[in-house]
């Protein structure tokens, strides 16, 4: 059997003096003890209040940032060992912050994804082909000729994910996603990123929208302070007892009448939406 | 799809702006205080050794070339530099002397032709070798502000190099107020900047910071063009953003050091050049670099032969033209952003 697309083996990380000569004092660490696999042809869900370690993960995972014990590895390989752009052409990584500078068109931005791939410096026809699939893909082929800098939010995610796409990657990270979306483009792009799962990518998103997550994905890892605190199916850990820790007493999960899913519902009137301690 | 650029893109590109160059090249070399038959000035060109004791040709081959070959090496350095610092900065309002580079230079040179230092080292002069050190020095000091664990800090950066020009041009006045008022010209025309002196030297003294610095500088457009989009996604891209931002901080301000040594800084060329070939040729570095060189290049010759012809027999500090003419050139890029 091939070795999974990530594998994160029991892995720590703490911002701080790391690795800086002062060991002594210790970082505080963000995440510890954290294990995951994401597997090809589904989609992982990584769930958890702001500042639980989603994007510290993500950004480990991509060599970002080193972790300070632990294994991560891609297809098989310690992710450490891989050089930066055999990496880039297995992940493709959308992180949350992204800038436009210089007004680059969003044709030339999603040609960007291309740079992996690479010969001489110069996209060939073949990669404008791809770009111009993404683009299609995406939903924002008639935004081609548009400055970049120009769009909404919601356009502007479409366009970069159209360049993770363009990236042509085995894996892809994507950090919430749909953030900016609006709800037609929020299910949209769930279920291109479902179709793509079903052409066999291994694809993790962070994302805060409960729903989201048990309608479209199939495996959920609910982060909490740096540790996972549940892993496993919309079932398992939407229904389970570590969602109502993770995020209060106050909130109510019933079944989705016509899925039979899990379907989170805020507090009622009244009950405050406890914080979590 | 229509956006991107292609090969033939990119070769249309530097052809228009290698043509700009040409023609400055050109109107340099035939244009001056002295009025030199086109004829001439070709026959000069084309057989250097043949009328040594010719006026004419002292004038084309002794002065004219000396000063148009540093001119376009000094121009094409600060779009060079222009394009890569606002790159590194993610802002179309910096330019080479934004981190305080030129500054340094300055207050080393002043030092220099305040103490009468008469050092030579191998082609460099005293005041020459004297803005190299400050130029450098300042660099070494905004690299401890701004640059902490490797990792680039934009911010303590801008802010540093501001502190600096206010530190560096206070202690100038202070240099000012003290020397011989008979060094108060020499120091402002190196102030303004100038190729009035050039000698073949300087050309020869200037390249080994262009071939060192600016050659890795133009293979960086690739990187660049991630780096727009910020380091987080160009890291996923496959791009080291720290070490990419380190080695160009350190070369873009090694090859400002180089030209303002031999020319005194030259205010606007690197700010306003960028920004023109951008605007006609798009943001994509991978032309913006090559092409802001040659066009920088060609605008600094243009406006050093305005400064050679327009008050003849005297001239004006090249660095006046350029801040004359690119001022309002810039000011009329902003307008038409609005």
């Amino acid at each position: 059997m091939e070795a999974p697309p990530i594998a994160v083996s029991r892995v720590a990380f703490g911002y701080g003096r790391a690795g800086h000569g002062r060991a002594s004092s210790g970082p505080e660490e963000v995440l510890q003890d954290v294990s995951l696999t994401v597997a090809a042809g589904r989609l992982t869900a990584l769930l958890g209040p702001n500042g639980a370690g989603k994007s510290t993960l993500f950004r480990l995972i991509v060599g970002r940032l080193q972790p300070l014990r632990g294994e991560i590895s891609i297809f098989g390989q310690p992710a450490a060992s891989l050089d930066s752009v055999s990496r880039a052409r297995l992940v493709g990584y959308l992180p949350q912050e992204v800038r436009a500078a210089f007004g680059f068109s969003v044709g030339e931005v999603v040609l960007m994804g291309r740079y992996p791939h690479l010969r001489f410096g110069l996209e060939s026809a073949h990669d404008r082909g791809v770009a111009s699939r993404c683009l299609e893909r995406t939903d924002t082929a008639h935004l081609a000729a548009r400055r970049f800098d120009t769009l909404s939010g919601g356009e502007r995610q479409r366009v970069l994910l159209a360049a993770a796409l363009a990236q042509e990657p085995r894996i892809l990270l994507l950090d919430e996603p749909t953030a900016a979306l609006d709800w037609h483009h929020q299910h949209e792009v769930l279920a291109l990123l479902d179709s793509l799962a079903a052409e066999g990518l291994a694809i993790c998103l962070v994302t805060h929208d409960l729903n989201l997550a048990a309608r479209y994905c199939h495996q959920l890892y609910l982060l909490e302070a740096g540790r996972i605190a549940a892993a496993g199916g919309p079932d398992e850990v939407l229904r389970g007892p570590a969602l109502r820790r993770v995020y209060g007493q106050a909130l109510r999960v019933i079944d989705d009448p016509d899925l039979g899913r899990p379907l989170i519902l805020g507090p009622l009137p009244g009950e405050a939406p406890c914080p979590p301690a | 799809m229509s956006a991107g650029l292609t090969a033939r893109r990119l070769v249309l590109g530097l052809l228009g702006c290698a043509l700009v160059l040409a023609v400055a090249v050109g109107v340099s070399l035939l244009l001056g205080s002295v009025r030199v038959d086109p004829a001439e000035v070709w026959a000069a060109l084309r057989d250097p050794s043949r009328r040594p004791g010719n006026l004419h040709y002292t004038i084309v081959i002794g002065q004219r070339l000396p000063r148009v070959l540093l001119g376009l090496l000094v121009g094409g350095g600060l779009g060079l530099c222009g394009a890569s610092f606002q790159a590194l900065l993610r802002n179309p309002l910096a330019d080479p002397y934004t981190l305080g580079v030129a500054s340094g230079s300055a207050l080393g040179a002043s030092l220099a032709l305040a103490a009468k230092w008469s050092l030579q080292v191998g082609p460099f002069g005293g005041v020459q070798v004297a803005a190299l050190l400050g130029g450098l020095a300042v660099t070494a000091v905004i690299w401890r502000i701004g640059v902490v664990r490797r990792e680039f800090r934009v911010e303590s950066l801008l802010l540093g190099g501001v502190t600096v020009a206010l530190v560096t041009s206070s202690a100038i006045i202070v240099i000012r107020t003290l020397a011989d008022p008979h060094f108060l010209v020499t120091l402002d025309r190196w102030l303004l900047g100038s190729l009035a002196a050039a000698l073949p030297r300087d050309s020869w003294s200037l390249l080994p910071f262009l071939l060192v610095g600016g050659l890795p500088l133009l293979a960086l457009g690739p990187a660049f063009n991630q780096l727009a989009l910020g380091e987080e996604l160009a890291h996923g891209r496959g791009i080291n953003a720290g070490r990419v931002q380190v080695w160009t901080f350190l070369a873009a301000s090694l090859v400002t050091a180089g030209t303002v040594s031999v020319a005194g800084p030259i205010g606007f060329v690197g700010l306003i050049v960028p920004h023109a070939v951008r605007s006609i040729w798009g943001p994509d570095h991978r032309l913006l670099l090559p092409g802001s060189a040659l066009v920088a290049g060609g605008f600094l010759l243009l406006c050093d032969t305005l400064a050679r012809t327009v008050v003849a027999p005297t001239e004006m500090p090249v660095g006046v033209v350029t801040a004359v003419i690119g001022g309002p050139v810039f000011l009329l890029l902003l307008w038409r952003r609005r």
